[in-house]
């Protein structure tokens, strides 16, 4: 069976660098959400190491009073979405605020274009409603034209806190006497691609071949480890989690390999909007499980 | 005779596995189901809260602009067309009508400049304008949902017996052409 087995082994470097090449590709094709460093993502390179000290000073005195999280963070663009799109794809990617409570803010901040917003999660729009985040964005724009955009974050995170304690914050900024901020809003709109399972189909019919070659194989892997991977797929499915179980083709393709993608062809993850898969956290810091429902204000100045 | 019994346990292996796929594709079609069914929850609740924002809103512009009735009346008209759709489809369509009318009772205040800068009405701004995004969002959510539970309907093993589940296909919730939002019409400058 030499024959067989070099065959086997060729498919399957062939598939799973087909596998590695769409899923890269597909996690590349939108909006990349910045890797959750801290509390202040300076991604678009606004703040000096001092601002951002003196911000996430700020954020921690919100933490200890309200609970809650909030994450300050500036992008280099906006690569063509809306702010509004980009809030939603950071609150579910970042998952600010507690699990269940959902006790998060986020203040984006766009230099080169202008552009801001304060996206609040679904905890926290009771005691940050609409208009309130629209009061904060309209007092961030007096501290934007002046350029003075640490300033400006940290008086956005005290005015959070202040709106979620209702109790009156130290002020540690004074905002600069200047005439009322613009406003204006832009629709968010999303785009689907999945080009995923059309690859994997033509990749999958060419192991129907490959199946006549190697005909033990196969029924190892059906009688033996499949019925494994199914019964942890059962139990885990039983505790909620989603989990891909063997389809047809799937058994047909790839073998060894249990196919861990997290979209279609079949087997589903539990809604969340349709986000990209990067933007983990590292470094000690990370969302506590919020959910964001777009609520919130967004600017300019 | 030991082939046929080692036959048979491996026939009944393969019927333990093909049952296993069957139980654990059920619960996940149902799971999907419940979540398309929760997502439309979410859309309709926002869908209220706009409806209920927009009496302020004509009231707050008619404090200031109290002759110009034919608006009022087209708001008031497409609202109630909203609270009566049913349907996704209905729902999206009516909901752009709305759209429409409001976006033309906001364009208004360019004409009333005490309107314009009157609290009441930028927090009203604000209100719609967090809606929107709310229903935006909401929207999306449910039109992922409705992807992938309608591609485990109609894909194997769930095209088998979804029929006999009674699970038929969810529709998009797609909103016309050219009238995504209130914000389509000029906006306004503070």
């Amino acid at each position: 069976m030499k024959l067989a087995s070099i065959v086997s082994n060729l498919l399957h470097v062939v598939l799973f660098a087909a596998l590695t090449l769409v899923s890269a590709s597909k996690a590349n094709a939108e909006f990349a959400v910045p890797p959750l460093t801290g509390r202040v993502v300076d991604a678009g390179s606004v703040f000096t190491p001092d601002e951002s000290a003196q911000i996430e000073s700020a954020i921690l005195r919100l933490e200890s009073a309200t609970g809650g999280q909030m994450v300050v963070t500036t992008l280099p663009s906006l690569e063509g979405l809306s702010i509004e799109d980009v809030g939603i794809r950071l609150g579910d990617a970042w998952e600010i605020g507690n699990k269940g409570k959902d006790d998060g803010a986020i203040l984006i901040i766009v230099v080169p274009e202008r552009k801001m917003r304060l996206e609040v999660g679904l905890g926290w729009e009771g005691p940050i409603n609409d208009a309130r985040a629209g009061d904060v964005i309209r007092g961030l724009a007096p501290f934007f034209r002046e350029n003075k955009y640490a300033d400006g974050a940290v008086w956005a995170v005290e005015s959070v806190q202040q709106y979620v304690t209702g109790k009156e914050v130290d002020r540690t900024v004074s905002a600069p006497a200047s005439a009322a901020a613009n406003t204006d809003n832009t629709e968010s709109g999303t785009e689907e691609n999945s080009l995923l399972y059309t690859i994997l189909g033509v990749f999958c019919s060419i192991p129907l071949f490959a199946l006549l070659f190697w005909c033990l194989w196969a029924m190892f892997v059906i009688v033996v480890l499949v019925p494994i991977w199914l019964i942890v797929a059962l139990i885990l499915t039983l505790f909620g989690i989603d989990c891909p179980f063997p389809d047809v083709s799937m058994l047909l393709g790839f073998g060894i390999f249990p196919v861990l993608s997290s979209s279609g062809g079949g087997v589903g993850s539990s809604g969340s909007g349709g986000s990209s898969s990067s933007g983990g956290s590292s470094g000690g810091y990370s969302g506590g499980g919020g959910s964001f429902g777009g609520g919130g204000a967004s600017g300019g100045w | 005779m030991k082939a046929f019994i080692r036959f048979l346990i491996v026939l009944l292996i393969i019927a333990v596995v093909i049952g296993l796929c069957g139980l654990i594709s059920y619960n996940g079609l149902i799971r999907k189901d419940e979540t398309v069914k929760q997502t439309w929850s979410d859309i309709d609740a926002q869908l209220q809260r706009r409806a209920e924002l927009i009496p302020n809103l004509v009231n707050t512009v008619k404090g200031y602009a109290a002759h110009e009735e034919k608006i009022f009346a087209e708001v008031a008209q497409a609202r109630e067309n909203l609270v009566k759709a049913a349907t996704p489809a209905d729902k999206a369509a009516a909901d752009a009508e709305l759209n429409t009318a409001v976006g033309r009772l906001l364009a208004i205040s360019e004409s009333y400049p005490e309107l314009k800068a009157a609290d009441a009405f930028v927090r009203l701004q604000d209100e719609l304008a967090g809606t929107e995004n709310r229903i935006a969002v909401a929207r999306t959510r449910y039109n992922e949902a409705v992807k992938i539970y309608n591609a485990a309907i109609r894909g194997i093993p769930g095209v088998y017996y979804a029929k006999s589940l009674k699970l038929e296909p969810a529709a998009f919730y797609e909103v016309p052409a050219g009238r995504e939002s209130v914000e389509a019409v000029p906006e306004v400058q503070f």
